[in-house]
């Protein structure tokens, strides 16, 4: 211990300390309130005389929650899996194959991160309700899962992300699989994928928390409760909490407690992925 | 109206200035500690950066529900609890209009250098608990990859700790600092989420900022031309501070 704690490291543990407890008390905050009766979650107390676990049986079977609930899971998932099918071709593409206008295509896409995503609800809403192309499985898409999915299944920042991993695939793998008859498609499910797992996962994490955080769009295209995500869930809760404090933090933790799930078994692949984002730009 | 112009969408610009400016101030600004505090070799390095993302990657919908019930007006709220214990009269928080100037120095000020209203200070805090760590994971990836000998040498010179810090830690950082500040006034132009789900009815419009006031326009009065065109305003908007960021910050990017 003595070792640990000398005068060099003294600051830096300190300042961490304090770090650490701003960033873990609003969770501390979140799992102890959920735990109370409603009275001590409105006087604010530290911790709950004792620990109320009904609390979270109570909100999971009322007023839907269970099913908005089940609702993020799938539409996160299609995403994800959309998402990943279009951008794993898409990067593989942009860094693999050489053909007209490519870096200007790339570019463009690139810009497209500019502008902001309140912008592009717009457009997409019109879109979704078919009046500027006829969409296939039914003339409009508000109130419907694919209105929630499709609209965000390509994602220029993901194929970024798998570009430039793609891009350090040694050029001999492509030659050898070559020599011996093989298709970009079989270079790319067979020897691309599997080389790729870590920045594929991460990628998949990636979509899976923007999806799951999606708000803005399901309230607007969503007039019927058949869809709710849980986000939208939360919102109208927050806004009639009344003095439901304990339920709405319960409420707050099962919709959390996913993300936190898959972060806590990729966190090393995220962190790798975060650090080498901000260095390569 | 198309005479004199909207003012709730000029104030809006304003709050959405103001949001910006002190989130990427403070994110930055804390971000560097933490990672200079990162930096050093210390045990449970590995813990603390998983630690310093759980803020990030909370959904900011669930983050904000939170921080409504931290940020409280009763007087038995958190943060009230929390700021008695050093003597400071309750506030209203995310309730109050006030502007921060007035509630901190009780001087009545108009326009711009008035501050933000308590109500999205909130808001700011929320956003600054969210990204620092992501900024600090970033800013600590840039620390690592400055050649060590240089220090040494600085060593070897005599400087001191702060001296290495301001002339060669931060000259070198710049490149990443300039691209966080540039992809923070991106992020935070567009918070949407947290905001709208902390707006409270007392705190009036305070907290519209640029998105609120967009969205405001289309899902609630339905009017989509006017929603779109202050889209495209602030879409150029964004495009001018992005170049002129960079027209500004180039001449300190090229440090050889």
């Amino acid at each position: 211990m003595t070792k640990i704690f000398n005068s060099e490291t003294r600051v830096p543990y300190i300042i961490l300390t304090i770090v650490f407890i701003i960033s873990i008390y609003p969770f501390f905050y979140m799992i102890m309130t959920s735990l109370m009766t409603a009275g001590e979650a409105i006087n604010q107390y530290v911790f709950p005389r004792t620990p109320m676990l009904e609390n979270y049986l109570e909100v999971w079977t009322s007023n839907n929650f269970q099913k908005y609930t089940i609702n993020s899971i799938i539409i996160s998932s299609i995403t994800v899996v959309g998402v990943l099918i279009t951008s794993i071709p898409a990067a593989y593409s942009f860094a693999r194959i050489e053909f007209p206008f490519k870096n200007l295509i790339f570019y463009l896409l690139l810009l497209s991160l500019m502008i902001p995503e309140i912008i592009t609800l717009l457009p997409h809403l019109l879109i979704i309700r078919g009046e500027i192309i006829p969409l296939p499985f039914g003339s409009s898409w508000m109130n419907t899962l694919q209105g929630l999915t499709v609209p965000f299944m390509g994602n220029i920042f993901v194929i970024f992300l798998l570009r430039q991993y793609f891009k350090k695939i040694p050029n001999e793998l492509w030659d050898a699989a070559r020599l011996d008859g093989a298709s970009h498609f079989y270079f790319l499910t067979r020897i691309v994928v599997p080389m790729s797992m870590p920045i594929i996962v991460t990628a998949g994490l990636f979509t899976f928390i923007i999806a799951w955080n999606s708000f803005a769009w399901p309230l607007l295209i969503l007039t019927k409760e058949d869809w709710y995500p849980v986000t939208v869930s939360i919102y109208s809760f927050v806004r009639e909490v009344g003095p439901n404090f304990h339920l709405l933090m319960a409420a707050c933790l099962i919709a959390i407690a996913p993300i936190l799930l898959l972060y806590f078994f990729t966190q090393r692949l995220f962190i790798e992925s975060i650090s080498n984002f901000g260095i390569k730009e | 109206m198309v005479d004199q112009g909207d003012e709730d969408y000029l104030y809006a610009l304003i709050y959405t200035l103001y949001y910006a400016f002190f989130t990427i101030i403070f994110e930055i600004g804390l971000g560097l500690v933490i990672a200079f505090a990162l930096y050093q070799k210390l045990a449970g390095k590995q813990f603390f950066q998983m630690i310093l993302l759980f803020p990030y990657i909370t959904p900011a919908v669930m983050g904000a529900a939170v921080f409504f019930l931290i940020f409280g007006k009763a007087e038995t709220s958190f943060l009230n609890q929390f700021v008695g214990i050093f003597g400071i009269e309750p506030q209203l928080w995310l309730f109050d209009k006030r502007p921060i100037t007035e509630v901190l120095f009780g001087v009545k000020i108009d326009g711009l250098f008035a501050g933000p209203s308590l109500a999205l200070t909130s808001s700011i805090f929320y956003g600054i608990w969210s990204y620092t760590g992501y900024y600090a994971i970033i800013l600590l990836a840039g620390l690592s990859i400055i050649p060590s000998d240089l220090y040494e040498a600085a060593r070897v010179e005599g400087a001191s700790r702060w001296q290495t810090f301001i002339k060669i830690t931060v000259p070198l950082l710049m490149p990443i600092i300039f691209f966080l500040a540039l992809t923070g006034f991106i992020n935070t132009f567009q918070a949407f989420n947290s905001i709208f789900v902390m707006q409270t009815s007392s705190a009036g419009d305070t907290m519209d900022v640029v998105t609120i006031e967009i969205f405001d326009h289309f899902w609630g009065r339905v009017k989509y031309g006017y929603a779109a065109a202050e889209g495209v305003i602030l879409f150029v908007l964004l495009n001018v501070l992005a170049i002129s960021q960079y027209v500004i910050f180039r001449k300190k990017i090229h440090y050889d």
